[in-house]
């Protein structure tokens, strides 16, 4: 079926052709677990999200704001900062959520679902490959906050900040908590997409979500600057840039500032309020083509972890 | 595990009214053709056999093993390769990103085996050199030649094409039959076709379906001899002929019943089509 003439029998390309037909039988493969494929379908799907000239353009958008916003620093500017960093990090979310509700509905859109059903893979391997995949962002944009802060430094001359709060110090869990905040964005808004995409028929649907997403994190990311509740708002921990005179930088200079309002106790509780939530976007994702009791236990287990690390933090 | 195919009574409704009413067929290793109208049911028929539609009524044996029995429908579908009438595929995929996703889907997880195949297929399908372009800058038949790359993935002991040569040109159409007839040697292939000559060049048995049942099931000799005696030509276009076709040379191709006096020709399997559904076949032209 290509530009080349067709080969008549008895023709060596034909030969050929009937060589590159006998192939890898299937007799020679043997069956791979579920999770295998969800695995593999999760890293395919997440070298395309990673590589989309979406992501690009949110990490470039948000890293650009951030370096811009040293133009109106000022102390008693610190709020717009607060708003602006809030909001970079919630485009990332925001990003994250719109990509991965693009990816859960491309078999609806495509209409690739008869062909998809004839594969064994199951439709929950399909919807599982677009929840995992959330994976890969999340863990660039780890690494892109760990190179984020002395690269901030570099370019707009500020300090860094005080070297005792660094997150790269060793505190642990706290740490990683810290440097963590834009990848649990990145799985907040990647299974929430998800969830959207597999009810949700259109994706202008899923838009109407954004703006009271975006309202609620920015209301949750200054509330959970401090306070019993910190650990409610999924960027609670902070990548900021604050004027000296709040932090131990040198005086009357700016500096790049990790902040953390959560203690170790709290650390360990937010990372399983997060996951938790992430479980029931997962769960709810792939009730829609499976009411298996593993579905509905991750799902139970999920919302108990969630409200149990809620009770147990408030108490 | 058999190679072959077997329905029994196998009736599908849609609503109220029966898609398929109590068709029976066998197919073995080889290459069977599906023939009939727009709305005979062969769509339908080959949903079933690929394990995407539920019958209503009948049974179903594919490779030896029922398809309603979740684990004998898990053991069809990794031997199985589907080309849906309208395959959807993942149009800001590339060629390449889509067989690899269903490859993965068709539980080839080594990733250098996987890709071999992915490269394997595209090949045979003559898709080598574009494997990298987006599937949406390529061209319907491309795009027809991508979906059957992916159904020729692990190397299927049961292939369901449902009218894969739709949009090809005729050089691509001419390489299709090359692929496919090598592909009957050692599988089960059921392929649905607008094209009588595709059936004639590649099918060992022909079903022609109408009104949700088979009506016929033969060889594609067997259908051309419907119209035996019934082909003729003539200077002049016969008012009783069905079917009435000038040819280059001035001469009329008539197909119906003949004179007595008429100068008979050979039939081909679209004349015996013709003459077996008769003004439902005109009706919709000489359509699969």
């Amino acid at each position: 079926m290509s530009a080349t003439p067709v080969a008549p029998p008895g023709h060596p390309r034909a030969a050929h052709a009937a060589d590159m037909l006998i192939g890898q039988g299937r007799g020679d493969l043997s069956p791979s677990h579920p999770l295998l494929v969800a695995g593999r379908l999760g890293r395919l799907e997440g070298r395309r999200a990673l590589t989309s000239t979406a992501a690009v353009f949110v990490v470039v958008v948000a890293f650009v704001a951030w370096v811009l916003s040293r133009e109106g620093a000022s102390s008693e500017d610190d709020w717009w900062f607060a708003v602006l960093l809030d909001s970079m990090a919630l485009l990332v979310g925001l990003g994250a959520l719109l990509l991965l509700n693009l990816a859960a509905t491309r078999e609806r859109r495509n209409r690739a679902g008869e062909l998809l059903d004839a594969a064994p893979g199951a439709p929950t391997a399909r919807i599982s490959g677009v929840l995992v995949s959330a994976l890969v962002p999340a863990t660039a944009m780890l690494l892109l906050t760990i190179v984020l802060g002395p690269l901030a430094a570099l370019v707009t001359g500020f300090d860094v900040g005080d070297p005792e709060v660094s997150p790269l110090r060793g505190d642990g869990p706290v740490g990683l908590l810290i440097l963590g905040r834009h990848a649990e964005l990145v799985l907040l808004g990647g299974t929430l997409g998800v969830a959207l995409g597999m009810w949700v028929p259109r994706l202008w649907v899923a838009v109407l979500a954004i703006p009271p997403l975006f309202v609620l994190g920015i209301w949750t990311g200054m509330w959970g600057q401090g306070g019993d509740h910190a650990w409610l708002a999924p960027n609670a921990n902070q990548l900021s840039i604050r004027s000296a005179h709040d932090y131990a930088c040198e005086v009357d200079r700016l500096c790049v500032q990790f902040e953390q309002p959560l203690g170790q106790f709290t650390s360990y509780g937010h990372l399983i309020y997060v996951a938790g939530l992430c479980g029931i976007f997962a769960a709810l994702a792939l009730l829609r083509r499976s009411r298996s009791w593993r579905v509905l236990l991750f799902g139970g287990l999920s919302l108990a972890a969630s409200l149990g690390m809620g009770l147990a933090l408030v108490g | 595990m058999s190679l072959s195919v077997h329905v029994d009574e196998l009736t599908v409704r849609l609503g109220r009214s029966p898609v398929l009413s109590g068709v029976t067929l066998s197919a073995g290793a080889g290459i069977t053709g599906l023939l009939g109208p727009n709305g005979a049911g062969k769509t339908t028929l080959l949903r079933v056999l690929a394990t995407v539609l539920a019958p209503d009524a009948g049974r179903v044996r594919l490779l030896g093993r029922d398809p309603a029995v979740a684990s004998d429908r898990l053991e069809i579908r990794r031997r199985l390769g589907y080309f849906p009438q309208e395959p959807g595929l993942y149009r800001s995929f590339t060629a390449f990103e889509f067989v690899d996703y269903v490859a993965i889907l068709k539980e080839l997880t080594d990733t250098r085996a996987r890709h071999d195949e992915v490269r394997r297929v595209l090949d045979v399908v003559g898709l080598r050199d574009r494997a990298h372009k987006r599937i949406r800058t390529l061209s319907g038949g491309m795009n027809r030649r991508v979906a059957l790359a992916q159904a020729l993935l692990g190397d299927p002991s049961l292939l369901v094409l449902d009218e894969p040569t739709v949009g090809l040109d005729p050089e691509q159409r001419l390489r299709f039959r090359e692929t496919v007839s090598q592909l009957g040697a050692n599988r089960v292939v059921l392929l649905s076709t607008h094209q009588t000559e595709d059936v004639a060049a590649l099918c060992s048995f022909v079903h022609v379906m109408d009104g949700g049942r088979i009506v016929f099931a033969g060889t594609p000799k067997d259908l051309a001899l419907r119209a035996a005696g019934c082909v003729w030509l003539a200077d002049e276009r016969h008012p009783a002929a069905r079917l009435s076709m000038r040819l280059p040379d001035g001469r009329y191709r008539h197909v119906g019943a003949a004179p007595a006096d008429a100068e008979t020709v050979s039939p081909s399997v679209e004349d015996g089509y013709l003459m077996l559904l008769g003004e439902r076949a005109l009706g919709t032209g000489v359509a699969a």
